[in-house]
């Protein structure tokens, strides 16, 4: 029985006593007064893995059904025990390859199962997910505070797992409602105001860095993307780990000294550019452009060009509901 | 909280009525009265629990059909006004009428002169005729269904709704009460199509004019048997020529059965005819195309007229644009003929529209109530797909959760029940060909539940269909029976719902457990979907494992012990 899923509460009746500055925090109100179950789509396609299954096909399986990130079933404790995420084929990548001329056997041969054994080796976790009961503000905690970027929504009625939550679809559903919403002075703040977004530290690759450094720095610094850099620091193009996928769309996972230009060339035709922004532009113009595009983060450059800082969804939706690390308390009750 | 419910002094309001008493339990869910706060106009609110129509995706998939309910306008059947979707629960705005249902009325005051049940079958048949032409059968009609206004007419409610399930959904349900249901309903062909609207017309005549039905039985396989012969006991008193009428509605054989058309012209049914149950006949086949309907449709629907053009053209009738393209014209000439009939009872004018200001759910599910135009198309909220931009005109993968075969039915049956019993699987027989499953998972200590259907496809092929039984949530909800069975029971006809089960040689011990009443899980759904609006205070402890995954291994083990 250990192996069931603890969902975060429902929407507990903790009102809050009425602010002074009721617009300043309108959008954690929002959240709370919200659940998971209204952004869970009518309908939608969840990928569900057996545990069992190899990991090659699971990753393939991703590709053809077009699908981020699949809860794992484990038929023999009968739950759900984790995701699987394109994080996972990294790790796998950058974990067992050597060379161009090597097949990577784990790749070939682990169950994930296996591949959970070895990974996770003694740091197993029981897998994070929430109920459709629960507020959103509840889901925006647990993606921060856990940093992951995939949150299963599971009725605990049935265990049935409903929907996979994401910044994206909590920042999008934000948005259609924002304009009916008193609006916070703070929107028409800058960035560098604020202080939203990483500024130090920022990982980045050249164009001709190898495709396997380029994992390497996923794994190691935990970054879901990396600006590709010319001699000058300035942004030329970017590698997320959602580009990564396509190595097992085309199954050119086999060679990863290619560099990262190379791999990118698969989305050549529908690639708009990188979505970029300055420090001196209002909160309100990052939300719409990262809403817009559709897009995880936006590079935050200077009047050159070059790459300066990071802002992401996680960036955003942390400044915008849970400001002054509000987090903490809310958290250690649930 | 943006939600359409809120406690008001203690009571319930959707929209603006406010809810009162319980009007009654039918098939579907809980029926009670509702008074507008300010105009004090009343309406019946049916709320259907969405666990029970979970499978079935009321907003999205079915939307265009109940778009199409809110456009039927007759006189004798009952109007939806709106259709107000809430997490939990579907509120159905109907219009109400004081005169109760005709069935207690013939409990109460016995059988009708043959005049007065004439004139009330008149207006039945108009009705059904009305929703036969425009691709709805009811499937469900009993004199329960059909319910009397102050100045005892007919109106038959929940039209359109058994469509909402699909047929090995629609036959389970039909357990409950199978005086009514006609021989190839009870006897689990696939298809009920408009012939089965007419054997229960033929049922409802003969208790009008005798008070008592012409298939009765304690013992259900007797009552079965009764309703296969199709013959049936045909009082003394009857006037021969309304005996002719009543065999011919209630053939065994459908295609023998008594069309709508021969009805119109006996010469017993045309007595008395009022005019306007039958206004002339419209044209299809019109070839002028009316652009205000046409318009009407586009704004509904929000599609372009192309796309009505397209189904009107192809004669696409079934069509939920050309079905509402039909009916909108249709509307129209029947107000003319028909003005004071209805005017009388419709709903404020302000209704339809204040009612969209209340709800705030996702967009996705009601894109109507969205203000912004949709973004550009790329910009669902899908995740990215790496496959839709580069593989657009794919071909989509058809899904089949079930097993084909040649073999005889019997054959099939019995290989599967072998298969079963070797998996360990519990499961009772509710007729040869549709059996109730059910698995206790060594591991959750949870039953899993699942029922086997074999359709005939062609003449040698049959399929086994797999399906789930998703009720577990409502039984650790309320404690009663599954809703599929205590939905489709109503106060009195516990009785017989008992003898069904009774009568039931289950293969192993029953699970259903007694039912006590509907009542329970429908008050005790309300009552959580309105105490969830202020802040849940009775959180299901999790169920352990996964309902729907642990059906999916019930199927596999089963397909891959029959496949070997």
């Amino acid at each position: 029985m250990e192996c069931i899923p603890v969902p975060i509460d429902d929407i507990e009746s903790k009102k809050d006593p009425i602010p002074e500055e009721r617009e300043q925090n309108v959008y954690t109100r929002f959240m709370k007064s919200h659940r998971c179950y209204d952004l869970v789509p009518t309908s939608s396609k969840l990928v569900v893995f057996d545990t069992s299954l190899q990991v090659k096909k699971a990753f393939f399986a991703l590709v053809s059904n077009g699908v981020r990130a699949a809860p794992l079933w484990d038929s023999k404790k009968q739950c759900f025990v984790g995701m699987l995420t394109i994080t996972d084929f990294i790790n796998i990548l950058h974990r067992y390859y050597k060379s161009p001329l090597v097949q990577i056997y784990e790749l070939e041969e682990h169950k994930i199962e296996t591949w959970r054994e070895v990974y996770l080796q003694d740091s197993f976790k029981p897998l994070v997910c929430i109920s459709p009961n629960a507020s959103l503000y509840d889901a925006v905690s647990s993606l921060l505070r856990n940093k992951i970027h995939r949150l299963p929504v599971i009725d605990p009625l049935t265990g049935n797992t409903l929907y996979i939550l994401t910044h994206k679809r909590i920042l999008k559903f934000l948005k259609l409602f924002i304009s009916e919403m008193p609006r916070p002075s703070f929107l028409s703040k800058t960035l560098e105001e604020l202080n939203i977004g990483t500024f130090r530290n920022i990982a980045v690759v050249r164009a001709d860095t190898p495709l396997y450094t380029a994992l390497g720095i996923f794994v190691e610094q935990r970054v879901s993307a990396l600006p590709v850099v010319d001699d000058k620091g300035r942004v030329v193009d970017i590698y997320s780990k959602f580009d990564v996928i396509n190595l097992a769309a085309e199954k050119t996972y086999n060679n990863l000294d290619v560099t990262v230009t190379k791999a990118l060339k698969h989305r050549s035709q529908c690639f708009e550019g990188v979505l970029t922004c300055n420090r001196h532009e209002t909160l309100e113009a990052i939300i719409n452009r990262l809403v817009e595009a559709e897009v995880h983060r936006l590079v935050v450059v200077d009047e050159h060009e070059v790459v300066k800082g990071i802002v992401s969804l996680s960036d955003i939706l942390q400044a915008l509901v849970l400001p002054d690390g509000e987090e903490a308390q809310t958290l250690g009750s649930s | 909280m943006a939600t359409d419910k809120q406690k008001h002094e203690g009571r319930v309001k959707i929209g603006h009525y406010i809810l009162g008493d319980t009007l009654g339990v039918g098939t579907f869910g809980k029926v009670k009265v509702g008074q507008h706060e300010l105009t004090k106009h009343q309406v019946a609110v049916k709320i259907l629990n969405r666990q029970k129509i979970r499978s079935l995706d009321v907003v999205g998939k079915i939307r265009r059909e109940i778009q199409n309910l809110k456009l039927f306008r007759h006189p004798h059947i009952i109007k939806l006004y709106q259709v107000i979707s809430t997490p939990t629960d579907i509120f159905m705005v109907m219009e109400y009428v004081s005169g109760g249902e005709l069935f207690d009325y013939i409990c109460k005051n016995g059988k009708l002169e043959e005049k007065e049940s004439r004139r009330l079958f008149q207006q039945i048949i108009s009705a059904v005729d009305y929703c036969h032409r425009h691709m709805v059968v009811h499937r469900d009609l009993k004199p329960e269904n059909v319910l009397l206004d102050a100045h005892m007419n007919a109106k038959i409610a929940d039209f359109g709704l058994s469509n909402m399930m699909s047929d090995g959904e629609f036959l389970r349900t039909s357990c409950g009460s199978p005086n009514y249901a006609a021989p190839e309903v009870i006897s689990g062909r696939l298809y009920a199509g408009p012939e089965v609207d007419i054997w229960s017309s033929g049922v409802i005549l003969y208790a009008l004019l005798c008070g008592t039905l012409p298939f009765d039985d304690d013992h259900v396989p007797t009552l079965f048997k009764k309703i296969c012969d199709g013959i049936f006991f045909t009082p003394q008193y009857l006037n021969p020529s309304v005996v002719s009428l009543l065999k011919h509605m209630l053939q065994v054989d459908p295609m023998k059965r008594a069309t709508i058309k021969e009805i119109r012209e006996d010469d017993w049914f045309k007595q008395d005819l009022p005019k306007y149950l039958f206004p002339e006949d419209p044209s299809y086949s019109n070839n002028m195309i009316d652009d205000e309907a046409l318009k009407e449709v586009c704004e509904k629907f929000e599609c372009t007229e192309e796309e009505v053009l397209a189904c009107i053209y192809s004669r696409n009738h079934q069509d939920p644009l050309a079905v509402a393209y039909h009916l909108i014209i249709d509307n129209r000439r029947i107000m003319s003929e028909a003005k004071d009939f209805y005017l009388a009872s419709s709903p404020p004018d302000n209704f339809l529209d204040d009612v969209a200001g209340i709800i705030k759910p996702h967009p996705e599910r009601l894109p109507v109530f969205v203000a912004e135009p949709p973004p550009r198309s790329r910009h669902t909220l899908d995740e990215l797909n790496p496959q839709k931009s580069k593989h657009q005109g794919v071909r989509r993968a058809k899904w089949h959760l079930g097993i084909r075969s040649q073999s005889r039915p019997n054959d099939i049956m019995t290989e599967v029940c072998r298969a079963m019993k070797q998996l360990d699987y519990e499961w009772k027989v509710v007729n040869p060909y549709y059996l109730r499953v059910r698995r206790k998972n060594p591991i959750t200590g949870m039953q899993t539940k699942m029922s086997l259907q074999l359709y005939q496809v062609d003449s040698r092929t049959y399929l086994l269909d797999f399906r789930s039984i998703d009720d577990d949530m409502l039984e650790t909800k309320s404690g009663t029976a599954t809703p599929l069975r205590s939905g489709s029971v109503g106060n009195y006809r516990t009785t017989v719902k008992g003898d069904v089960e009774g009568a039931d040689a289950p293969a192993t011990p029953s699970s259903v457990q007694p039912t006590k009443t509907a009542e329970g899980s429908l008050g005790s759904s309300l009552t959580s979907s309105i105490d969830s609006s202020g802040g849940a205070d009775n959180t299901p402890t999790p169920r352990p494992g996964s309902h729907t995954i642990e059906f999916f291994e019930m199927c596999a083990n089963l397909i891959k012990l029959l496949a070997r």
